[in-house]
């Protein structure tokens, strides 16, 4: 299987803003509530590696010296053990099926971790269509990479550095996302990280 | 600064009590921010974002005993209207969000110790922020065989679901969690500090043992209400069995329901069946699918106005070619007693014309490192996969936005699992709503129920349709004499007028308790119905 480079899709649900007329979906209209991302680092970056893509994506992220850990279909030890001792400090980010990264979004909101990036990515034969919700400067930086004809996994690596750079975050997110294109796979990329007041401990 | 007041009170005096209250647990455990406020909004509701959503004040996360109780003393002296919550979110009866919108959420997450597990006597002693994951993870570092009876997905608080009276599944006298606690610690509203049952004796070794004390037993006035902060409960465990093994019942024709229904309840009522079991259609299963027609023959029969007779069921089930029941049962235990129960069902059921029984091997304890990772489904394990119901679904063309359960229980009749499914089904249709979940009937002891996962999307008008079933579901569960034994925050006045016997009698004793009780109404006001006097409806 080979990777498509982005296709920029217009979102079903999502305000239009900063992109013009390219249209990656992003629903940033209530989402830049801003706050000091405490912790402007990466603690660790999760993969699944059943997938071509998300191989591409670990090994982006290990070639520029970020630790990573692969997942498949169950995150609950990884959470356990690892991620939720440390997302409170410096964001974990990753790219795993829809069901994975609702799980750790939903332990990370538990423990006060936002998500401050959150992207479906419908993978068809042809085509990937991706909807995302980030930041703008995260965004700008995926449209940077995706004109230049880069995968979108590389467009996806650039985004998160530039998430953990920059000291603001999106924040209220939800999951839902637009229907699903017949046969097309689904991965979503996400970034949670201490953004709230809430992730100062426990 | 808060964007949303607790009702009638000044910005002055809720200013001061969170002053006082970071005083008490330090500033950095007090959240008033709009970023701090959205995690305790419920993600799960059907009015995200509309006018009427209950939203909280902010939240205070004390870490102890005595942080509690100066917190009580705090709220009650201001007459701040407290939300308490332990771990995990409850996702789909209201999550965190208060059902007072304006009241401040006394997160309990920071109190997660877990005080003692006695592996000889089969109990734990925990606070309300231990989590199954917690409690679990504590168990297998210590080798303790005992298991931990959990809800999927186990991020939930033993503590916290035991009071909602949430359910789990090893076996079904237990299988409602509060029917496992044993004692009770308790701060009332005025920062008093009470212990129910044997624990109400300094010193006693009973208080995990023996559940019911000495006098009255007033254990049940913490549970689905909101008498007092619940901060320590003794817990009863369940020991490693020496055997596991699960069967299926597969049982073809549609009208042999009446035949299976009063074998199952001997069979639960000789010691045979200890598990709750789910009974489900797979045939029916298959209309939920995305590919099922809108017009196709299982919604014809659901949107007819009476109950279809056996006859037309059988037709249907026959002209889909699946068998109509099946029945997953789990047995655990010692290993020839579970193959001799195993014997004894296949016996009775058997006699059924065209049943047939499928077993999965024996799983036997304990288990070796290699077996634990090698089995497929640990039912002692608990695991954050069990959210994958949250992601987009085979009978939902749209990724869920979350759901809300409806939970209505009835007896254990062939009757009544008939009538529950075409009445709550044909409700949902009415309204244009499909959920796979009205299809499985949940059975143990001597009822059986439905838990409804109502989809929730992001469009606010097919929210409002929810909403609107979801009262109806509640309508035609009390005419037919269905009640809930659980409910949505959002729908709990609704719920609890329907337990309405002798002009509300049941709902006017616990008013009186709580205006004594409780005379400020602080403690979750409007949770199950229960309203201070100050807020009450004439």
């Amino acid at each position: 299987m080979t990777m498509s480079k982005p296709v920029l899709a217009l979102s079903r649900r999502g305000a239009i803003a900063g992109l013009g007329a390219t249209g990656v979906g992003l629903a940033v209209a209530d989402r830049l509530a801003s706050r000091p991302l405490a912790g402007a680092s990466l603690y660790k970056i999760v993969y699944d590696d059943r997938e071509v893509e998300g191989r591409h994506f670990g090994a982006r992220f290990a070639a520029a010296g970020f630790a990573t850990a692969t997942v498949g279909d169950d995150p609950t030890w990884l959470w356990f053990d690892d991620l939720h001792h440390h997302w409170r400090r410096a964001g974990v980010a990753g790219l795993t099926t829809p069901a994975v990264a609702l799980s750790l979004k939903l332990m990370a909101e538990l423990a006060g971790v936002r998500a401050v990036i959150w992207g479906l990515h419908q993978i068809g034969l042809g085509r990937t269509s991706h909807d995302l919700s980030a930041t703008k400067p995260a965004l700008a930086a995926w449209k940077r990479q995706a004109d230049a004809g880069a995968a979108w996994t590389e467009a996806l690596h650039g985004m998160i550095v530039a998430a953990a750079a920059q000291p603001t975050a999106a924040a209220r997110f939800t999951h839902a996302s637009g229907a699903r294109e017949d046969g097309a796979r689904e991965m979503v990329s996400w970034m949670l990280a201490p953004v709230s007041k809430g992730s100062a401990g426990t | 600064m808060s964007t949303k007041l607790p009702p009638g009170l000044d910005q002055g005096t809720f200013d001061l009590a969170i002053k006082e209250m970071a005083a008490v647990v330090g500033s950095e455990w007090v959240f008033t921010s709009a970023d701090d406020i959205d995690l305790y909004r419920d993600p799960y509701s059907p009015r995200r974002g509309q006018p009427d959503e209950s939203i909280p004040s902010g939240a205070v996360a004390p870490d102890d005993l005595e942080e509690v109780q100066a917190i009580m003393r705090i709220a009650n002296k201001h007459r701040v209207p407290i939300y308490p919550v332990s771990t995990g979110r409850n996702l789909g009866y209201g999550g965190a969000a208060p059902v007072l919108s304006g009241s401040l959420v006394l997160d309990l997450k920071r109190m997660n110790r877990i005080i003692e597990v006695n592996e000889e006597q089969a109990y734990a002693i925990v606070e309300p922020g231990v989590s199954y994951f917690d409690l679990y993870r504590y168990l297998q570092d210590n080798k303790i065989r005992l298991w931990v009876d959990f809800p999927g997905p186990g991020w939930g608080s033993p503590m916290g679901n035991a009071l909602d009276r949430g359910i789990g599944g090893y076996r079904y006298e237990t299988s409602i969690h509060w029917t496992q606690h044993c004692g009770l610690e308790a701060v009332l509203a005025n920062g008093d500090l009470v212990r129910t049952g044997m624990g109400a004796m300094p010193n006693a070794k009973t208080w995990p043992v023996f559940k019911y004390g000495l006098g009255p037993d007033i254990d049940g006035l913490f549970s689905q209400s909101n008498f007092g902060v619940v901060t320590k409960m003794g817990f009863r465990m369940t020991r490693e069995p020496q055997a596991l093994m699960s069967g299926t019942v597969i049982i073809s024709r549609h009208s042999d329901i009446h035949k299976a229904i009063p074998v199952l309840r001997q069979l639960i009522d000789q010691d045979i069946l200890r598990c709750a079991f789910g009974l489900m259609s797979p045939a029916v299963e298959d209309a939920y699918k995305l590919d099922y027609p809108e017009d196709g023959p299982f919604w014809k029969l659901m949107e007819r106005t009476e109950q279809p007779s056996d006859a037309e069921y059988d037709a249907f089930f026959t002209a889909a070619g699946k068998p109509a029941w099946t029945a997953l049962m789990t047995f655990m235990g010692v290993e020839e007693v579970i193959l001799a129960q195993w014997a004894t069902v296949k016996k009775w059921l058997g006699v059924i014309d065209g049943v047939s029984f499928q077993e999965m091997p024996i799983t036997r304890f304990p288990l070796s490192e290699e077996q634990r990772a090698n089995t497929p489904m640990k039912i002692w394990e608990p695991s954050l996969s069990a959210f994958a119901m949250g992601t987009r679904v085979q009978g939902w063309p749209n990724a869920s936005a979350g759901h809300i359960f409806f939970s209505p229980i009835y007896p254990m009749t062939s009757h009544d699992i008939l009538r529950a499914r075409f009445e709550f089904t044909h409700v949902l249709r009415r309204h244009k709503l499909r959920t796979v979940d009205a299809n499985m009937a949940v059975l143990a002891d001597r009822y059986g129920g439905i838990i409804m996962g109502l989809r929730l999307t992001q469009d606010a008008e097919e929210n409002a349709r929810v909403r609107a079933a979801y009262l109806d579901l509640v309508k035609v569960g009390a005419e037919l004499g269905y009640a809930e034994y659980r409910t949505h925050a959002m729908f709990m006045d609704d719920v609890v007028d329907t337990f309405s016997f002798n002009n509300h009698a049941l709902l006017r004793l616990t008013e009186t308790l709580k205006d004594a009780i409780d005379p400020n109404g602080i403690i979750s006001a409007g949770r199950y119905g229960v309203w201070p006097k100050y807020l009450r409806k004439s």
